[in-house]
């Protein structure tokens, strides 16, 4: 979903950063609230932006297709500090990843809009109506990680067809949009354990954290 | 060691011979490189628009390696260091007897 420079066209670039600068200021709004209120989430925080910004880096080879790919994590981080706030965390590691090469500078209002706020509303949303059906930690966290990645991918394919192609969108974002999964739907999975194992350890460990997105479902340790 | 160092240590290593053991089956399944997904939809991308894909720093194969591993070293770290700060048994029974 790293979207690099050169390729989307001025005015979708521009959409996508007013769309991302919305989210942003209601997250830097949301942090800055809770801080106040709550100053152990400053370090939660810090350590979901340092997550983030290696897990979106990680390149796993995926051997049939010839190619590697990257989970998000954003998911997990909406789960523990809340969506909005993952829209600033990822915005600031999108930042940082555009000095490897990977991701562009006018491209990041886009590629948070995928992986900052679609993949961690999708993620969050899924989280949140698993809770609700009393579905377990476990797999709720990872049909949230699961399903995270899988839209933050439906969305970059979309972002590049729309911008370059609107005339026959469909046909294009489907194109796109196969250029990307058979290589994601595996780390898709990798994506779905990893969040399933980390969300059930802070629950068990610190379920004073999993409060701390303003979750509604306060997980049940031990589940 | 304690039983969570242990199990961070053995994810890392199981994670890496995972990542090598994929690797080795991609080269051997014939596959040159095995550069990454979103380098190539950008690539079909931009050639599918008449665009010229730009970066901000131009790093090649290797340069991204090295890129990526600076990146998630600093970030590994930071991660790790916070992550014992809120997670250390020991530390945290420390700061609730003196608040």
């Amino acid at each position: 979903m790293h979207i690099s420079d050169g390729i989307l066209e001025p005015q979708w670039i521009i959409l996508w950063w007013i769309i991302a600068i919305a989210f942003i200021t209601v997250g830097v709004v949301q942090i800055r609230r809770r801080v106040k209120d709550n100053p152990q989430c400053l370090p939660a925080l810090a350590l979901v932006g340092a997550a983030v910004l290696v897990i979106s880096v990680w390149h796993i080879p995926v051997p049939v297709t010839g190619s590697s790919s990257h989970p998000c994590g954003t998911p997990m981080a909406a789960i523990i500090v809340g969506p909005f706030p993952v829209a600033v965390i990822s915005a600031i590691a999108l930042f940082f990843q555009t000095f490897v090469g990977h991701g562009g500078l006018t491209t990041i209002g886009a590629n948070d809009f995928s992986m900052g706020i679609v993949g961690a509303f999708t993620g969050f949303g899924t989280w949140v109506a698993l809770r609700k059906f009393r579905v377990s930690i476990f797999w709720a966290a990872g049909m949230a990680g699961f399903i995270g990645d899988v839209f933050t991918y439906v969305t970059s394919a979309f972002q590049l067809a729309v911008s370059l192609h609107p005339e026959a969108l469909f046909h294009y974002w489907g194109i796109f949009l196969l250029g990307y999964v058979p290589t994601q739907l595996p780390i898709a999975i990798m994506e779905f354990v990893f969040t399933g194992l980390i969300i059930r350890y802070i629950a068990e460990m610190r379920p004073e954290m999993m409060t701390l997105g303003r979750n509604p479902i306060r997980p049940t340790v031990g589940e | 060691m304690d039983k969570f160092t242990k199990n961070a240590l053995i994810a890392c290593v199981a994670l890496s011979a995972l990542i090598i053991v994929f690797f080795y089956a991609g080269i051997t399944l014939g596959h040159a490189d095995l550069s990454g997904s979103d380098d190539k939809v950008n690539e079909n991308a931009a050639n599918a628009g008449n665009k010229i894909p730009t970066q901000l720093i131009a790093l090649d194969q290797n340069g991204e390696y090295v890129g990526f591993t600076i990146l998630s070293i600093i970030g590994g770290f930071t991660a790790g260091y916070i992550w014992v700060i809120i997670f250390d048994e020991e530390s945290n029974k420390g700061v609730e007897a003196h608040g």
